[in-house]
């Protein structure tokens, strides 16, 4: 098993940073196991595919490592990451569908992968969103987020996050009463 | 936390279980890493080599377009006569002044305005 210095381990993560920002390969890889839970986690709930998830996960990791000497302050590290994070989802999203922000007026009723009445989890409740609703809804509820701070993030209108959150969450609350029932 | 965050979603994202942590993702990245670096140095490496190879078989084409390009950013830009404003500007009055200058510039627009 890979173990980095004990010395990383035990750093403030300001200092690892500064580190890894000089070409400290045990520092990015203090990094790495700090940040992999909750990136991974993000990608999950993004995508509901584990092996997806990872994948993405380790783009991420490999962009952080190479553009970490941009990052001015060690203290930011957190948003700077969970930018790049969001950044490659929407990409990863822009490959399906040049048009990933735009919720069709028929998509909002589109028919439920699972019968009524049938109990679904949270992951499966999430893929039935459209894909620009689904970030918002993430970052909201996942990480969260208020809607300014989806909105800076995102690129998107703080009206239109407002929104799609608002009818994520009805969406979302219809789809898992069920659920909810059967726990 | 949003104040618009409806309460009973909120609590079941937040009973969702964490991921938990792995060191075989953290040994697959670092191994990605390394990867992507060996790549990185191969391509540095096919290039010099390249170039290498190009001055020696073509009579040096390489030195030759430098020493051109060399010359060309000597040019002054602005012909001046022997006064005390020819004396100021002479450092930056060439084609390698004026670039420098430009380059000056977007670096100095783009720390205030992107970053």
């Amino acid at each position: 098993m890979r173990e980095s210095p004990s010395h990383y381990r035990e750093g403030p993560e300001p200092l690892v940073v500064s580190l890894a920002a000089r070409g400290d390969r045990h520092a990015f890889e203090e990094l790495v196991r700090r940040r992999q839970g909750w990136i991974r986690g993000l990608f999950r709930r993004f995508s509901g595919d584990v092996t997806l998830a990872d994948d993405l996960s380790q783009r991420v990791f490999l962009k952080m490592w190479r553009r970490i000497r941009s990052l001015k302050d060690p203290t930011k590290f957190a948003g700077w990451l969970k930018q790049i994070a969001v950044n490659e989802w929407i990409d990863h999203q822009r490959k399906q569908s040049a048009r990933w922000d735009v919720v069709a007026e028929d998509n909002e009723l589109v028919a439920p992968a699972t019968t009524p009445g049938t109990a679904i989890d949270l992951d499966q409740a999430l893929a039935e969103l459209p894909a620009v609703v689904r970030v918002c809804i993430v970052l909201a509820y996942h990480e969260r987020m208020t809607h300014p701070e989806i909105a800076a993030l995102t690129g998107l209108p703080s009206g239109t996050v407002k929104s799609h959150i608002r009818r994520g969450s009805a969406r979302l609350r219809e789809r898992l009463i069920d659920y909810g029932d059967s726990q | 936390m949003s104040d618009h965050n409806d309460p009973d979603l909120q609590a079941l994202f937040d009973q969702q279980p964490v991921v938990q942590n792995s060191e075989a993702f953290v040994a697959d990245v670092i191994a990605a890493a390394g990867r992507r670096r060996m790549h990185w140095l191969a391509w540095r490496a096919a290039i010099v080599a390249g170039l290498i190879l190009l001055e020696l078989v073509f009579e040096s084409p390489i030195s030759h377009s430098l020493g051109v390009l060399g010359s060309a950013m000597k040019t002054p830009v602005i012909s001046l006569q022997d006064d005390w404003a020819a004396f100021l500007i002479e450092p930056i009055n060439s084609v390698a002044g004026v670039l420098g200058l430009v380059l000056l510039g977007v670096h100095v627009l783009l720390r205030r305005y992107i970053r």
